[in-house]
């Protein structure tokens, strides 16, 4: 990777330093704490993916942390504390949902806005570069509204990389793109990330995105953060009840040790007979995924491998913890 | 039969869109509201050799001067001070900033020529007689009645932009300043355009104004060649000199606006008015107030006095006896006027739509007139008129020129582009699978009009009708050519006063103009706010 693009000699940082560290990120609108008290590491070329639901606070802290929106608490770019720099001079690349392309001006001239200081000779050089991370070479003279939707997601993307900033904050980047075109785009996001070896932050509210983009997940709801771990331990071992059945279905059954312990579908095995009722049922190709009532009360959702034997709905049955694994018990 | 449904959908629709009644309809309309047009550029033909040359020996280079002098000075004037305008009311947060935004659209019914007479009466004693008639205080005073257009054009651009864009812009380097240079005014700039090609429009066509200050223009020039000779072919010659001019601004307008579109798709957040220091919060208030109050307040507060004074000394008296006829009839004309724009706009439009672009081409003809300056338009529906009286076509021998008739047909050409264009940008907003649902319930094309479009763009509709009302009741020359005899509007009135110079006179029928202007300007101001759209 050429650095012909880079025009700002970054300072050398120990190299524990993390990319991106906010602490305490505080911000109150209208008497409310949006973003309470949040301390977030981004690593070196990691992806964290921020995951949450609708108003629990995750934008506002990306704006936060842009400098785009007035916060308390500190903001450390690769150990440089850029808390009191304006937006301009924080060097934090942004792409958002609605791509915000510059409807005005071309490909070339959108991917060149943030490194007009470069030699003209460089800006060409850097456009060509750019359009083959994002693998759309020759589009530099379209003008944005030429472009298809994941087309201008990718130039977005490109424009935000191109001053080769140590962060790049991405806000639902895939929300307003067809299932199809979301996967592809997904893959070569996280591909053009690492060729450049920029740390990112992913603001999304589709759990299934989080887990399978993000190098660790963090979880957020009401303005806090909740955990930020792998994504197999945030799904696995999540801190609590929340977390647990945001990221994916959860039962939870109590312990023999106290306390719950939670149970995804694929632990659950159902029988035909029993003290239990099947109120639904789904196939979805590799499993069929039933909804019980079960003689408690309580709800679960099971999924069986496709090929057993259905169990129709309002049949009696008996669920059963099958797991192969330690369930995960959660302190309450 | 095919299998896809949206084949199958679209062929019925072209098949229900090639239904001859309706293409009749809109080539008709097209066809008379653009003759007149017609009859204009014809003129050139055949020239009248002798007017033009001693024209152009004599006074046509000064009209010319004057013309672009005026217009630049006009188009730039108008168009930093309603773009400043509109920036400081969307983005920044002060005291009183609603009421300021709706008072700055106040000038909109206050007539450059009631402004001009104003100013000049109140200059005079500071600046001298002769002094004040100066094409300068000329320039200023159309500015302040025209920066309205860029001001509301440019008020719904700001207001409709994405603030991620300026946000991405700060990310990528821009300090704030810099950000609204580089991306937030180019990319409001087809807006700003389109207002500055309205005042252009609006200074190519004003007689009224100009005459107060002595600057002899185009039009001026097209009045009176018309008055003073008689002569309506050198008329209609001068007259092409500002089609002409029409013709070129569009044409520069469409050049500026490129291959690049400014909509932006998509959920977006728009720009958040953040408060700002207090020092800036005065000078806010200051520069907008000000305009405000040199555009409206004082030009009002003179007119009362004026109309006070003239009570006082039992003048008035007589005058007023006069005022409800005078009334009437600009209520009258203006009635009219804006029923048979919006009847004509709304059908127009509603044909168009469903005719693909061939048909929207052919009903864009039928708006030309608004590129066309009044006395233009005047001229030419005379001559064309008069072609049908002279052959006799009318039944019952009445004469077309002179009519009421006439009249509202000569203003319909002028101002149908207003309501057409109000109506199209609102029907283009009706989602097409909102029509699809009401069709495959049953609906036939005269039930989807009249229960899902027009209800839909009614508050459109009450937009374009308004901005129709506003200029049928400031409109000057065309009335003042055409008027049938009797039929004095209290622009009129205003002429005849303010051309002898008697201010005091022309004080009870600007207040009138001005008070009744007020109401389409309110219409206006609540249906923008409730997301009228009011041109393509």
């Amino acid at each position: 990777m050429t650095t012909v693009v880079g025009h700002e000699l970054v300072e050398q940082a120990p190299p524990e330093a993390a990319a991106l560290e906010a602490r305490s990120i505080r911000r109150v609108i209208g008497g409310r704490a949006v973003v309470d008290g949040v301390d977030l590491t981004v690593r070196e070329s990691e992806l964290l993916a921020l995951v949450g639901p609708s108003g629990c606070g995750k934008s506002t802290l990306l704006r936060a942390i842009a400098g785009l929106e007035p916060a308390d608490g500190q903001v450390l770019l690769r150990g440089r504390d850029v808390s009191a720099l304006p937006a301009e001079r924080r060097r934090i690349g942004l792409v958002f949902q609605d791509h915000a392309l510059f409807p005005h001006l071309r490909v070339e001239q959108n991917l060149t806005f943030g490194i007009r200081d470069l030699s003209h000779r460089a800006r060409a050089i850097a456009v060509e570069e750019l359009l083959e991370l994002v693998r759309l070479p020759g589009l530099a003279k379209r003008y944005p509204h030429e472009l298809s939707g994941g087309e201008q997601q990718r130039i977005a993307l490109a424009r935000a990389l191109a001053p080769e900033p140590p962060v790049v904050l991405l806000d639902e980047p895939f929300a307003n793109l067809d299932a199809t075109l979301r996967d592809s785009l997904r893959s070569d996001v996280v591909a053009a990330l690492r060729e450049r070896r920029t740390s990112a932050i992913l603001v999304t509210h589709d759990r299934d995105e989080a887990l399978m983009m993000g190098d660790r997940v963090a979880v957020m709801r009401d303005g806090r953060i909740l955990q930020v771990d792998h994504p197999e331990r945030v799904y696995e071992q999540p801190v609590d009840r929340f977390v647990a059945a945001f990221l994916g279905e959860a039962a939870f059954f109590p312990h023999p040790d106290g306390g719950v312990m939670m149970v995804r579908p694929h632990d659950l095995t159902v029988e035909a007979g029993g003290p239990d009722r099947v109120l639904a049922h789904q196939y979805l190709g590799s499993v069929w995924r039933y909804g019980i009532a079960r003689a408690d009360g309580t709800r679960v959702v099971a999924e069986l491998p496709a090929g057993t034997t259905l169990i129709e709905v309002g049949e009696t049955c008996t669920v059963r913890v099958v797991a192969d694994h330690d369930l995960y018990r959660l302190d309450e | 039969m095919t299998l896809g449904v949206n084949a199958e959908s679209s062929t019925t629709l072209r098949r229900r869109a090639r239904s001859l009644p309706g293409w009749v309809a809109i080539v008709a309309v097209a066809a008379v509201v653009a003759a007149p047009v017609a009859v204009i550029i014809a003129s050139i033909l055949e020239p009248t050799a002798e007017v033009w040359q001693e024209l152009w020996d004599t006074r046509l280079p000064g009209m010319i001067r004057d013309t672009v002098t005026l217009l630049v000075v006009v188009v730039v004037g108008s168009t930093i001070i309603g773009t400043g305008l509109a920036w400081l009311v969307t983005a920044y947060r002060f005291p009183g900033r609603r009421v300021l935004g709706w008072a700055l659209v106040a000038p909109l019914a206050m007539p450059g020529y009631v402004l001009g007479f104003v100013w000049l009466d109140t200059l005079q004693g500071p600046l001298g007689a002769r002094s004040v008639r100066s094409i300068w205080l000329c320039a200023a005073v159309l500015t302040m009645a025209f920066y309205p257009y860029v001001y509301l054009l440019a008020r719904a651009a700001f207001r409709d932009q994405s603030a991620a864009s300026i946000a991405v812009a700060r990310s990528l380097g821009c300090t704030p300043w810099q950000a609204w240079w580089r991306v937030t005014l180019p990319m409001a700039r087809p807006s700003i355009a389109a207002g500055a090609a309205l005042v252009a429009m609006e200074v190519l066509t004003d007689v009224g104004t100009v005459r107060l200050f002595n600057v002899s223009t185009i039009a001026d020039g097209v009045l009176r060649v018309w008055f003073g000779t008689g002569n309506r072919n050198a008329a209609a010659e001068l007259a092409t000199l500002l089609i002409g001019a029409a013709v070129l601004l569009i044409a520069a307008e469409r050049l500026l606006r490129g291959r690049a579109r400014y909509t932006q798709g998509g959920r977006r957040q728009t720009v958040v008015p953040r408060s700002s220091g207090f020092g800036s919060t005065i000078a806010a208030s200051v520069v907008g107030w000000s305009v405000v109050a040199i555009a409206v307040v004082v030009p009002l507060v003179r007119l009362i006095r004026w109309v006070g004074e003239a009570r006082a000394t039992g003048q008035a008296v007589a005058m007023e006896g006069d005022l409800g006829h005078h009334l009437v009839a600009s209520l009258q004309v203006a009635g009219f006027a804006t029923v048979t724009c919006v009847l004509i706009g709304v059908t127009l439009a509603w044909l168009a739509r469903r005719r693909g672009p061939v048909g929207q081409i052919v009903a864009r003809l039928a708006t030309l007139g608004y590129a066309v300056p009044g006395p233009v338009v005047a001229v030419g529906v005379v001559i064309a008129l008069a072609a049908v009286d002279r052959w006799g076509w009318v039944p019952g021998g009445a004469l077309l020129v002179g009519s009421m008739a006439g009249l509202i047909y000569a203003l319909t050409v002028r101002f149908l582009a207003v309501s057409y264009q109000g109506v199209e940008a609102s029907l283009a907003k009706v989602p097409p699978n909102v029509i699809a649902g009401a069709r495959t319930l049953g609906a036939r094309p005269w039930r989807v009009a009249t229960r899902i479009e027009l209800p839909l763009i009614r508050t459109g509709l009450l937009a374009a009708s308004a901005l129709v009302a506003i200029d049928a009741m400031k409109e000057l020359p065309i009335t003042l050519l055409l008027r049938p005899f009797g039929t004095d509007t209290l622009a009129v009135w205003v002429w005849r006063a303010t051309s002898e110079s008697f201010w005091v006179q022309a004080a009870v029928p600007s207040l009138a103009i001005v008070a009744l202007g007020m109401i389409p300007v309110a219409i206006l101001l609540w249906a923008l706010e409730r997301g009228a759209e009011v041109t393509t």
